[in-house]
């Protein structure tokens, strides 16, 4: 496929997966697709003529690009790739269970309870799809159940870590309603003992009680991370429940932690900024780059498991990021663009890991025996790198998908899970997409979760479906921004991680 | 002045190498290669590989119809599809290229590999070699130092004598992870092992490789040579060493085809003679399963020189993908992910290594990775690394270190240098 930048023409090899430049010239005859047995023949069509005199181009000229044509293809960067194998792959009950000992994160969702209400919460009004909210708080028994079964898998011999760590997460509603829990399992945590692991912790919160239970985090080494939109216009949609903005509760709070400890500020707080209406990429970068010298990381609002009803409420506080990022002054672009944030650099990043089989970000890769995945679409694998235990007992993939999605149970005192039936139900997601997959041009870079995707309905049509002339708009876009930003090139390389 | 902006640019299947200001680019697809020490010449391809240039620059094209080396530099670039030249309006963009690059392979970026490594463990693990025990009744004269360059069976009078079954099987529990493809099993005569009709019956649970080394004299003194699943994970190492007894050889091959084995005879020579022979004995035979393992005895170096000394032609040839030269400057493809274990349970990095790590029953095979990757010893024994490959621009295009240059002694095991003065002369 050819593809062309504002200045510069391209061409993408699907069976090689690689990019090259090239001369428009050389585009042309590709794109012409002429019968090139009979060299004169060809040299001689009226069309050929035409683009020659155009752009006053020498036969010689033509020659030379008609020979490295021919020796592309000889080469194989016109041969199609053969896409089936790419998404052929199904899980197995045995497979699933090996993913267990190799598992790096833990999330409790300590209470379902939240001392804010926010508007686009993903628990609250705008939303399906989730478990009510009960004010409930997490069993420490079932906590405690879980984590004796993952262990049991850590410290089996199919781990295949070394000293690698293992991040126990936890997340609310607001987990600092139920500190006791956290203060808990953290000392139940500390107790286990691991082969070939150990145990960092991570904590979510909004901040509004860090200053109660800050001492203990600073001992604890705790990850934290803060959901904050910017300054107090920008917190607008962050409320106590009864609408009193919350704003200058956190950033007292967080003022407070930084001037305490400024060491353990720098290193282990870090924040989450939701992009919206009363907000832009440009007011967030500003607000927490002089107010708080950190970069936050910026995302969205949830698009998936919107009600019909209130759709409409939806779309009045969603702002796509690429708009904002767009719209956003030339210094906070190259900011973000340096420190890997943002929308376009992930797209470079995938470009470069998806598309180009010229880079490679791990030894893995590099080794002779390194397989490519070919499980279809870009669903995490279920219980590889996450495990999110609900407050209602219920094993989740992630904090971010609906609470239909159950993968086990866990009770005071045992672990349920089906490995067969999760296998089964992954797979047969697999199966209604292939069809879709096998058409699509984004099939080697999807990144798109399959457990946010409405698969069940009748006529499902998968809302990320790329068609060539979509995915050539998107690789001329990213290599583009590359153009004018090269040195993300080696950096992207060297420091970025696609999750 | 010219109108628009003419970019040089070289494309990303070709392979660059700048040393001791001497430039050699090598087209991976075509296998073509320029070579030049002209300072111009080295000057545009230094820039090309500078910074953020992603091997696209522009050129001042008065300067290059100047300098007649550089403009033929150019022009044979083209024609060898190295490169090419771009024009391009002044108010466009510069274009790039996806150029080859590993995330690992930056000196500065030691730190952080290292710190990977130590997190990956296992992962890392694709070969084993387990010694199995050490006895045998035959007497080679290549017994006690070919298993140090080869994979072939050995004797000695350590003890234990045998590694023990439950080690066997602990060690293949903690690699059952998915990533080990192959386990060979080496003697001794491993037909002699106590258990092993039971150490069969354990591997033939594995779907992995397993390697058996067995000398053809040994098969005809047991039955228990033959007692080894037709299945095509189990493929039988059949070694041969000369002189050869043919009619006991023939018989053998008769029961091994008899009983639909999946085998292969490997003949280890060590003059051109016993090459010969080994060729002789393939056509008579009509053995189509074969290989060759040269063996180093310190006296046949000449022998060496002739078969295994690699020509420039051979590494021109050999095709490495762009994923194989960029591997070959992070890890030693000889040696990576590959452990041996010998009777007495003691782990090596290689057959080579003089102390072992550490011994099996008090260390986990994770363990032991990682204190390989920590001490680079042999896994990351890059020719980047050594002398005098490090200033060989072949040197990425070469196999990477193996077990004969420990034995020889020398690193390039190859003509190359000869080759350079040969050509330089005729210059």
């Amino acid at each position: 496929m050819v593809f062309k930048t504002n200045s510069n023409y391209y061409l993408y090899s699907k069976k090689k997966n690689k990019i090259l430049l090239i001369h428009p010239l050389l585009a042309y005859i590709i794109k012409t697709k002429k019968n090139l047995k009979d060299k004169n023949k060809e040299s001689n069509t009226q069309e050929f003529s035409e683009f020659m005199k155009k752009n006053s181009l020498s036969r010689q000229r033509l020659n030379f690009y008609l020979n490295k044509y021919r020796f592309l293809k000889e080469n194989g960067y016109f041969d199609p790739m053969e896409i089936k194998e790419r998404i052929d792959g199904r899980y197995t009950g045995n497979i699933i269970k090996e993913h267990l000992p190799n598992n790096r994160h833990i999330v409790f969702e300590v209470t379902d309870a939240c001392n804010l209400k926010c508007k686009y919460c993903g628990y609250g009004e705008l939303y399906s799809g989730y478990d009510k909210r009960k004010n409930q708080f997490l069993s420490i028994y079932r906590a405690k159940t879980l984590l004796d079964y993952m262990a049991s898998f850590w410290n089996s011999p199919k781990n295949f870590h070394f000293n690698k760590e293992i991040r126990i997460g936890f997340y609310g509603g607001e987990p600092l309603l139920n500190f006791p829990f956290i203060e808990r399992m953290v000392q139940y945590a500390k107790r286990i003992r691991l082969k070939h692991n150990y145990f960092t912790f991570g904590l979510t919160t909004n901040g509004v009680l860090l200053d109660k239970y800050i001492d203990y985090f600073v001992d604890n080494r705790f990850h934290l991370l803060i959901s904050l939109d910017g300054d107090k216009e920008c917190n607008g949609f962050r409320l106590f429940p009864n609408g009193e903005p919350a704003f200058e509760t956190i950033y007292k709070n967080i003022c407070l932690v930084r001037k305490q400890f400024p060491e353990y500020y720098e290193k282990y707080v870090g924040f989450a900024a939701v992009l919206h209406r009363l907000n832009s990429v440009e007011r967030i970068y500003d607000f927490f780059k002089t107010h708080f010298n950190k970069i936050p990381g910026i995302s969205d609002v949830s698009p998936f498991g919107i009600k019909e009803s209130t759709r409409e409420a939806f779309n009045k506080i969603f702002v796509k990021m690429s708009d904002s990022f767009n719209q956003a002054s030339k210094q906070v672009k190259c900011e973000a663009i340096l420190s890997l944030i943002g929308d376009t650099v992930r797209k470079v990043a995938e470009l470069l890991y998806f598309y180009s089989d010229n880079t490679f970000k791990s030894l893995e890769e590099l080794l002779p025996t390194s397989r490519k995945s070919n499980i279809p679409t870009g669903a995490c694998a279920p219980l590889n790198r996450k495990i999110f235990l609900n407050v209602n007992g219920k094993i989740l993939p992630c904090e971010r998908v609906s609470s239909s999605h159950v993968l086990g149970t866990v009770t005071e005192n045992q672990v349920r899970i089906n490995f067969e039936e999760v296998a089964r139900k992954y797979n047969h997601y697999f199966d209604q997409l292939a069809d879709q997959c096998l058409g699509c041009y984004n099939t080697r870079n999807c990144s798109n979760c399959i457990l946010h995707m409405n698969i069940e309905k009748d006529g499902f049509k998968c809302p990320f479906f790329t068609d060539q002339e979509q995915s050539r708009k998107l690789l001329s876009e990213t290599m583009g921004f590359l153009e004018e930003n090269p040195e993300l090139y080696k950096k992207i390389v060297r420091e970025y991680f696609l999750v | 002045m010219y109108k628009e902006n003419i970019y040089f640019t070289i494309e990303p299947y070709v392979y660059i190498s700048i040393k001791k200001n001497r430039a050699f680019l090598y087209n991976i697809l075509n296998q073509k290669i320029i070579e030049s020490d002209y300072p111009s010449i080295i000057n545009v391809i230094k820039k090309l590989k500078r910074g953020n240039q992603l091997q696209v620059i522009k050129l001042n094209w008065d300067q290059v119809k100047k300098e007649r080396e550089v403009f033929q530099f150019l022009k044979k670039a083209r024609n060898y599809f190295m490169g090419d030249l771009i024009h391009s309006p002044k108010a466009f963009t510069k274009p790039v290229q996806l150029i080859p690059m590993s995330g690992l392979q930056e000196d500065e970026d030691e730190k952080k590999r290292h710190f990977s490594f130590a997190k990956r463990g296992k992962i890392y693990l694709r070969e084993i070699t387990l010694f199995i025990n050490a006895s045998c009744d035959l007497d080679c004269n290549i017994c006690r130092h070919a298993y140090k360059q080869v994979p072939c069976c050995f004797k000695t009078r350590s003890t234990p004598q045998e590694l023990d079954l439950e080690i066997i099987k602990k060690i293949l529990k903690e690699t059952d992870t998915g990533f080990l493809t192959k386990i060979n099993i080496c003697g001794g005569n491993i037909l002699k092992y106590k258990k092993y009709s039971e150490l069969v019956d354990l591997l033939e649970k594995s779907n992995i490789t397993k390697a058996l080394y067995i000398h053809y004299l040994n098969l005809t003194s047991s039955a228990a040579g033959f007692n080894i699943p037709d299945h095509q994970s189990f493929l039988l190492n059949i070694l041969v060493t000369f002189p050869v007894k043919q009619e006991t050889f023939k018989e053998i091959l008769f029961q091994l085809k008899n009983k639909n084995l999946n085998f292969k005879v490997v003949f280890i020579t060590q003059t051109e003679r016993e090459l010969f022979q080994a060729q002789d004995i393939l056509k008579r035979f009509r053995i189509d399963q074969f290989s060759f393992s040269p063996y180093y005895n310190g006296k046949n170096i000449t022998f060496f020189k002739k078969y295994v000394y690699v020509k420039k032609k051979n590494l021109l040839r050999s095709k490495p993908s762009i994923k194989d030269i960029l591997a070959r400057k992070v890890v030693n493809h000889n040696y990576f992910g590959h452990l041996v274990i010998q009777n007495s349970g003691d782990v090596y990095a290689s057959t080579n290594d003089n102390k072992p790590m550490g011994n099996i029953s008090s260390d986990s095979i994770g363990q032991f990775v990682c204190k390989e990757l920590q001490k680079k010893n042999r896994w990351l024994k890059t020719r980047d690394r050594v002398k005098p490959c490090r200033d060989c621009h072949y040197q990425l295009l070469c196999p990477s270190i193996s077990n004969y240059e420990y034995a020889i002694g020398k690193n390039n095991l190859c003509t190359i240098y000869r080759e350079n003065k040969h050509e330089t002369r005729k210059q």
